[in-house]
């Protein structure tokens, strides 16, 4: 019989206990679901080239900038690419003219601005280009350690091929 | 017999146990209906102008001000770019109009005098989006319930950048 007189299944396994257990697999299958499915969306690698700019340097400092290295976010962690390469220029400093009341800039003997070039295989979920966790978009302020160097400063240009990412939304 | 002398219906299953299988059931059905309400913003989580799912919305034009960035940035900002509340993650609108000004700062001399300069190789981009949204008693909401305040600062990002503009002008450019 399909339920016994004392309302097991097959005379197995308690009603109640089978309903409470199924409720509570379909609640842990909605719940799994519901959260993944922001990753799914939009989902894809994109190799993406991305620069940070570090100001008022030393130049010694960029001895300690070496291409090949790999990057990490300094708080999180998260692999953020690797080195590709650099440029630095002199650091100018904006300052006052009060002659003629207007605003210069004028160079800084002795200290270099440097704008750092890192690839990644960023993760791809509309809006945002990830690495891992962090979001790479032009205007954030980052702190980035690299093997043998400390990064901080912003990104301010990002690059990539737009017809992939296009496709890929 | 519908219920037994144990209690049991139709002598197989205790009515208690029925009616904690119901009751468990009713807790369920009723909290994927109230996050459905929430996530729909027909019910917002905190005390703010509502606007409810069901009305109908007009389009706001937003405008809003990048201050002192470089050329690099209004060039990663393109017409048709969506805009995004980058602590909610909540869409706000679309990039309609970007046009851009040379920055301006107050500074003041030695001698008390005081002067609106250029700040050189600086930009202000004023970025235009159309907004759903609609003006509630409560003020300007979008139709997910982003409080829009004129002077206000409102962290953003695109699929490029990242900023924080200020809010220049809201106005309502179609009426439903």
């Amino acid at each position: 019989m399909l339920i016994d007189e004392k309302g097991k299944l097959f005379g197995k396994i308690n009603l109640l206990d089978l309903l409470v257990i199924l409720i509570l697999v379909a609640a842990i299958a909605f719940g799994g679901w519901y959260f993944m499915r922001g990753k799914a969306e939009g989902a894809g690698k994109l190799t993406v080239r991305y620069v940070v700019e570090v100001v008022e340097k030393d130049p010694e400092y960029f001895d300690y900038i070496i291409p090949g290295e790999s990057v990490v976010d300094g708080v999180t962690k998260q692999p953020m690419g690797r080195i590709v390469s650099f440029e630095t220029k002199p650091t100018k400093i904006l300052a006052q003219n009060n002659r003629d009341m207007t605003l210069v800039y004028d160079e800084v003997e002795g200290k270099l601005n440097g704008n750092i070039t890192i690839e990644v295989e960023a993760d791809v979920s509309y809006p945002d280009l990830l690495s891992g966790n962090e979001k790479i978009k032009i205007g954030k302020d980052v702190a980035y350690r690299s093997e043998s160097a400390a990064m901080k400063g912003y990104i301010i240009g990002i690059e990539y091929d737009e017809e992939k990412l296009e496709a890929m939304r | 017999m519908f219920m037994d002398e144990k209690g049991k219906l139709f002598g197989k299953v205790s009515i208690i146990d029925v009616l904690v299988v119901v009751v468990i059931l009713a807790g369920i059905v009723g909290a994927v209906f109230a996050f459905g309400k929430i996530n729909s913003g027909a019910v917002l989580t905190e005390n703010k102008g509502i606007v409810r799912h069901d009305s109908t919305l007009d389009t706001l034009e937003v405008t809003m001000r990048l201050r002192e960035v470089r050329s690099m940035t209004k060039d990663a900002i393109h017409i048709g770019d969506e805009v995004f509340a980058k602590d909610t993650g909540k869409y706000l609108g679309t990039v309609v109009s970007v046009t851009s000004e040379p920055a301006k700062k107050i500074i003041s001399g030695f001698d008390g005098r005081s002067a609106l300069a250029t700040v050189p190789e600086k930009m202000d981009v004023l970025m235009v989006l159309h907004v759903d949204g609609k003006r509630t008693d409560g003020g300007f909401f979008t139709g997910n319930n982003i409080h829009l305040v004129y002077g206000s600062e409102m962290q953003i990002i695109t699929p490029s950048i990242q900023s924080t503009p200020i809010i220049e002008q809201i106005k309502i450019v179609t009426e439903e």
